[in-house]
């Protein structure tokens, strides 16, 4: 007859082991809202020359003048450029970004890049096993 | 000579019985399907109890690893060609690999007791499919969603566990060689 039974449940080494294995993401969980900070607003950064311009808020409403040369529109959790004063006005046409839609908006003119921070990227898993 | 050996824990010279391991993998195969039903209430998604790792983590103690391995990878290409695609049978392997090789060689040291080795078992698994996401999807946010599904796979495998502290020993009585 074959014997079942278990020596050990459990012991000290496991009680360590799941304390760090606790340990160890709580920590890392800690450093996301710490480092990472607005995960929840996503913002919307403007570059000009390679410099930060500003960050702004994507979820408030407002008109940004970008120097003399452009002006920024953020409504309804969007970013457009709404006037440029160079010819060609590629970023004025360039589609707006936004939480869902990362991407940037350049304005190679006036050395102008705006783009999304701490955007979420839809992650379209296909399917996950059991 | 090997029977002096302590049988308490080493079955694996043992010689398994073919018609228990596919009743193992039939009752693994359906608790992966049973865990699908059962809804979790939190918004991340990739949390489960791990029914099947409490089958595997038994054949484990049972059988022995390599018992335990073909079993678990039967699993989860039944599962995946039954109810998923090519990326669960991806997402499957590497975690229900990792995870009981982790726990097989754990449970070697002979320092971890059951809920501990299932607890690892647990949390390897979910490492291992968060990098799987992670080369898969790009943009994936693992540094969200791996000390998050860490954690559950933490108290899913304390879970399962306890589980299998009361499962082990009953066996024997239900027959099972």
């Amino acid at each position: 007859m074959k014997d079942f039974s278990i020596r050990k449940y459990i012991g000290i080494p496991d009680i360590l082991l799941i304390i760090v294995l606790t340990a160890l993401p709580t920590v890392m969980l800690g450093c996301n809202f710490f480092a990472g900070g607005s995960k929840e607003n996503p913002q919307i950064a403007v570059y000009v020359h390679g410099e930060l311009y500003g960050k702004y808020d994507l979820d408030t409403p407002a008109i940004i003048e970008i120097g003399d040369t452009n002006t920024l529109e953020i409504v309804s959790g969007h970013a457009s450029m709404i006037h440029a004063d160079c010819r060609d006005q590629v970023c004025v046409h360039t589609a707006p970004i936004g939480k869902e839609s990362p991407g940037h908006i350049v304005c190679l003119p006036n050395g102008i890049v705006v783009s999304v921070e701490n955007a979420e990227y839809s992650t379209d898993i296909d399917g996950y096993v059991s | 000579m090997k029977m002096t050996r302590d049988s308490n824990t080493d079955f694996t010279m043992l010689k398994p019985s073919t018609a228990y391991l596919g009743i193992f993998l039939a009752l693994a195969v359906i608790f992966g399907y049973v865990e699908a039903l059962i809804p979790v209430p939190v918004p991340v998604p990739g949390i489960k109890l791990g029914l099947t790792n409490l089958v595997i983590t038994a054949i484990l103690y049972v059988y022995g690893y390599r018992e335990a391995l073909v079993i678990t990878t039967l699993r989860v290409f039944i599962i995946g060609f039954l109810f998923g695609n090519l990326f669960s049978i991806a997402y499957g392997l590497t975690g229900a690999v990792l995870s009981l090789t982790v726990m097989a060689l754990m449970k070697r040291t002979g320092l971890f007791g059951v809920i501990g080795i299932s607890a690892a078992g647990g949390v390897s698994h979910n490492i291992a499919q968060v990098m799987t996401a992670y080369f898969m999807v790009t943009g994936f946010p693992v540094r969200w969603y791996m000390p998050i599904l860490m954690l559950a796979g933490v108290g899913a495998g304390i879970l399962t566990g306890i589980a299998d502290v009361m499962i082990i020993p009953r066996l024997h009585r239900f027959g099972v060689r």
